[in-house]
């Protein structure tokens, strides 16, 4: 039995019908055609299907479509306004922190989470905020940079 | 002055990945879609008695089952007489996790189900899950064919090395063991297929479209022209995609069946348990010295455990013994490596297969130079290669700036200042590297690529290269751009498409931007000469004197003397000769037979047309109560030539760090004894996390490599950072490490017994 949904997605009002076992995840790629958001575990293991829940960091692997019922969500697609890069999309392309591209989604959420709440974090608390967040291409060494440059331009 | 080569510029495809707008294989949705599930086998060995599948065939939303009937019965391999692997199991399945049987269906969900419904009757047989028993006369064969489960055997010699060992003044024999490990692409493995008008279209995360075009033309029987592997982002590779797998069989047999598009998607579970682990290896060392801490000779045995397939093993079968001949340099050397198979899941090449030995050739080094009181950077500088050295297996290698690699990293490390003066727990040690760049593998073709110019001054570049995401793509826009005095924004890449572009080797084994970026250059150079030609019919003068640059084409003895690029293209397409380029590269092979001759095992010739250097200095903090390893710092140095994209290489350095850190200290697949995987998972497959990883100080040298495109060489699992952290925690603790990965548990329990 399907249930009506009602959510806000990158701060757009969103109605749809979903089956009650659908997760999060499963509606922002199959439903919303947002594939931004990756699907790297289906364990809530490795980060890579991260979004912002109402400001939270959250794995839309791990929460039930339902439960985001009348909250905001915002997937990497929801980063840019107005054709102006985010500050972490901007650092992460200059500091060379994104290779094969399949973490990023992930650890650009994490890491905003991380500065909306602490907007100059320590090299430590950036490692603290992404240590969810797998990466086997960077050996993380330019996402940090990446992240702290952000913090340093906002 | 160039503008593009030589800078550190973001890459191209960062954008859409910072967007979320890349499309990876998993991000396709095709109309009329269907989705595929595997039916894996839940033996290690097993005789495969009956399948049925009519109820699952019955179920409603279920278009299409497939089993091994439904094949052609051919088996994939490198080399046809090499081919071992069924892409759906006939007759047996040799181990845990192997494909039986395939449904498509409208939804995954309805798929699974099917899976449910399909009865398999099995006749066990007994496995052999270890590579020492499955040599033993009478062991289980895991293919009937081959006698004591020797997959593979691969061999380098020079000189009398026994002799030798007996003749030197010191002799060490050494041993590491290490387990599987995995190459964990964040990315999971699996492929689109649409299979219309008698031509199959397929997208999957492969390093090597046209490798992969000819396997499936021969499983599946149709024609080259008639199977188009085609770009899509790929999540990684790091040699665990080079070879063909199941997924992309499956889905295309089941979209001719269907006559719809067909998606797979493995689980991150199948993805570890079902496509390629790193080889399991067991290293028996016995290295000799003489009293001023030279080497002379270097006696190392290999056995390699395979699993069940033979995958990419013949490289890397015989890939560390090439790891080290190339680094240090023994008068008389003999690496014998031999693959074994077992009831495992195949094992394939891997970035950093050759850790475990290279790691501990470093080890002994330093423990040579304890005992003979030579500092461990002077035991280097008196044993590496350089060039126009001559390397056991008969490689030349032209340009090697490792002696400089060594000097800058001990110097940005402040090794003097921390070498034996540290405190108890604390250590510091050094490790080198080299990797073959652009070798040709004695079975794959150069690279051509093709540059066309529009009417309005951009131009499309099409050439085979395929980036895992190390940022190949980037480098021909940098490449083209420069060449033709365009922007990069007036560039366009079409590529990794085996219908569109001409032949590529495709990315992996170290050859990118040596062979594909060569092709590349020497095809934007064709189109730059044609519109020279041109433009010195405008202004009559010779071509000679005209130089390209910036949209515009000027007299060399005067810039001001220039015609706009829009206009020469224009030009040249009125006069009826559009700029069209085009190159073709290819490696010399310096030898007959290339660089082995298979036939016999024996690795002889030319291995790389040209070598990649690499030093390290790594700091660890070993917490001596618990033998909790913890790297603090990591400084490299690497000679890659003249770094095209110092950004980019250095990104490829640190990833090679992660990979690294990961096998010696964390990563460990397990398997119960009935063949299955204990550590299918993430959350028991454990990958390095930010809060792993040190700091990384990674440098170039300001090479340039005679052959390389603009002097360049590729970037490789070329630093030494294991050897640096394995000698680190020898300075740290004394413990000589003789497995991987270092545990807490294992690393305690050698400190305690040394006091």
């Amino acid at each position: 039995m399907k249930k009506m949904l009602e959510l806000t997605v990158n701060g757009q009002q969103v109605n749809l019908e979903v089956e009650p076992q659908r997760t999060l995840q499963e509606v922002l790629r199959d439903e919303l055609g947002l594939t931004g958001t990756k699907r790297g575990c289906d364990d809530a293991s490795c980060g890579a299907c991260t979004v912002l829940l109402n400001g939270k960091a959250v794995l839309s692997c791990n929460i039930l479509a339902l439960d985001a019922r009348g909250k905001d969500v915002l997937t990497v697609e929801g980063l840019a306004k107005n054709g102006q890069l985010h500050p972490l999309q901007k650092a992460f392309i200059e500091r060379g922190a994104i290779q094969c591209g399949f973490c990023t989604p992930g650890m650009l959420i994490s890491a905003k989470e991380l500065l909306d709440k602490n907007p100059k974090p320590t090299e430590l608390e950036v490692r603290e905020a992404l240590s969810g967040n797998l990466c086997r291409c960077t050996g993380y060494a330019k996402i940090i940079e990446a992240v702290e440059a952000a913090s340093q331009s906002k | 002055m160039s503008t593009y080569i030589g800078k550190s510029i973001p890459r191209v495809d960062s954008l859409p990945k910072a967007l979320g707008t890349a499309r990876f294989f998993d991000d396709m949705a095709l109309p009329r879609m269907l989705y595929a599930r595997v039916l894996r086998s839940p033996y290690a060995h097993a005789r495969i008695v009956s399948i049925d599948t009519s109820a699952a065939k019955k179920l409603p939303g279920v278009r299409a089952v497939i089993t091994a009937e439904d094949t052609l019965k051919r088996k994939f391999g490198l080399l046809p007489r090499l081919r071992d692997q069924p892409m759906l199991a006939f007759d047996k399945v040799r181990y845990v996790g192997e494909e039986v049987a395939a449904v498509a269906a409208d939804t995954e969900d309805i798929a699974d189900e099917a899976l449910g419904l399909i009865k398999v009757q099995y006749e066990e047989l007994p496995a052999v899950l270890d590579p020492v028993e499955a040599y033993k006369e009478g062991s289980p064969q895991v293919h009937d064919h081959v006698k004591r489960n020797v997959s593979f055997t691969a061999s380098v010699q020079r000189g009398d090395v026994e002799e030798a060992l007996r003749k030197c003044d010191l002799v060490r024999h050494n041993t590491i063991r290490c387990v599987q490990t995995a190459h964990c692409q964040i990315e999971p493995y699996g492929a689109v297929a649409s299979f219309e008008e008698g031509k199959l279209d397929v997208w999957s995360p492969n390093q090597s479209p046209f490798t992969r075009r000819r396997a499936l033309s021969n499983l599946i029987g149709l024609p080259l022209d008639k199977i188009r592997v085609r770009r899509c982002y790929i999540g990684g590779a790091f040699g665990g995609r080079s070879d063909t797998f199941p997924a992309e069989v499956i889905a295309g047999l089941l979209s001719m069946k269907t006559a719809r598009p067909v998606k797979i998607t493995y689980s991150r579970r199948e993805s570890l348990a079902a496509t390629r682990t790193n080889h399991a290896a067991v290293y028996d060392i016995k290295m000799g010295v003489n009293r001023d801490g030279t080497l002379q000779a270097l006696l190392i045995k290999g056995t390699l455990e395979g699993g069940a397939y033979l995958s990419s093993g013949t490289n890397a079968t015989g890939a560390p013994g090439s790891a080290v001949e190339a680094l240090y340099h023994a008068e008389n050397f003999k690496y014998e490596g031999t693959r074994m198979y077992t009831n495992k899941t195949p094992s394939s090449m891997y970035h950093i297969q050759t850790t475990p030995l290279v790691m501990t050739v470093e080890l002994m080094l330093d423990m040579f130079a304890g005992e003979l009181g030579i500092d461990p950077v002077e035991m280097r500088l008196r044993n590496i290669t350089g060039p126009n050295s001559v390397t056991s297996g008969g490689s030349v290698i032209s340009s090697c700036l490792l002696k400089e690699c060594i000097e800058k990293t001990i110097e940005l490390s402040g090794w003097k200042d921390k070498y034996g003066k540290l405190p108890p727990g604390k250590g510091i040690g050094m490790g080198c590297g080299q990797s073959a760049s652009g070798f040709p593998l004695g079975i794959r073709f150069g690279s051509s690529a093709f540059v066309k110019f529009n009417e309005d001054a951009t131009a499309t570049v099409i050439s085979g290269i395929v980036d895992n995401g190390q940022g190949n793509e980037n480098l021909m826009f940098q490449i083209a751009a420069d060449e033709l005095g365009l922007s990069l924004d007036e560039v366009a890449l079409v590529n990794a498409d085996t219908e569109l572009c001409p032949q590529d080797p495709g990315s992996y084994s170290m050859t990118a931007t040596f062979v594909s970026g060569n092709a590349v250059r020497l095809a934007a150079q064709d189109a730059r000469q044609q519109l020279l030609t041109v433009a010195s019919g405008m202004m009559e003068v010779s071509a000679e004197s005209l130089d390209l640059k910036d949209h515009r084409v000027f007299l060399k003895d005067d810039p001001n003397k220039a015609i706009p690029l829009e206009d020469i293209v224009r030009m040249a397409f009125l006069k009826g000769t559009p700029p069209l380029g085009r190159g073709t590269y290819i490696p010399k092979p310096l030898s007959p037979k290339g660089w082995a001759d298979i036939q016999a095992g024996k690795l002889y010739g030319q291995y790389g047309p040209t070598y990649t250097f690499g030093c390290a200095v790594a700091e660890v903090d070993v917490d001596m109560d618990t033998g909790k390893v913890k790297v603090d710092k990591l400084t490299l140095v690497n000679d890659v030539g003249f770094p095209i994209n110092p950004m980019v290489v250095q990104g490829q350095m640190e990833s090679y760090s992660g990979l690294v850190l990961g096998h010696v200290l964390l990563e460990k697949h397990e398997w119960d004894g009935k063949g299955r995987m204990l550590t299918d998972g993430l959350q028991s497959f454990h990958l390095p996390t930010s809060l792993d990883m040190p700091p990384i100080s990674s440098n170039l040298m300001d090479g340039d490599d005679p052959a390389g495109p603009y002097g360049a060489k590729d970037t490789g699992p070329t630093g030494g950072v294991s050897g640096a952290i394995i000698n680190a925690i020898y300075n740290a603790t004394g413990v000589v490490v003789d497995a991987l990965p270092v545990s807490p548990e294992t690393l305690l329990k050698a400190i305690k017994a040394r006091t």
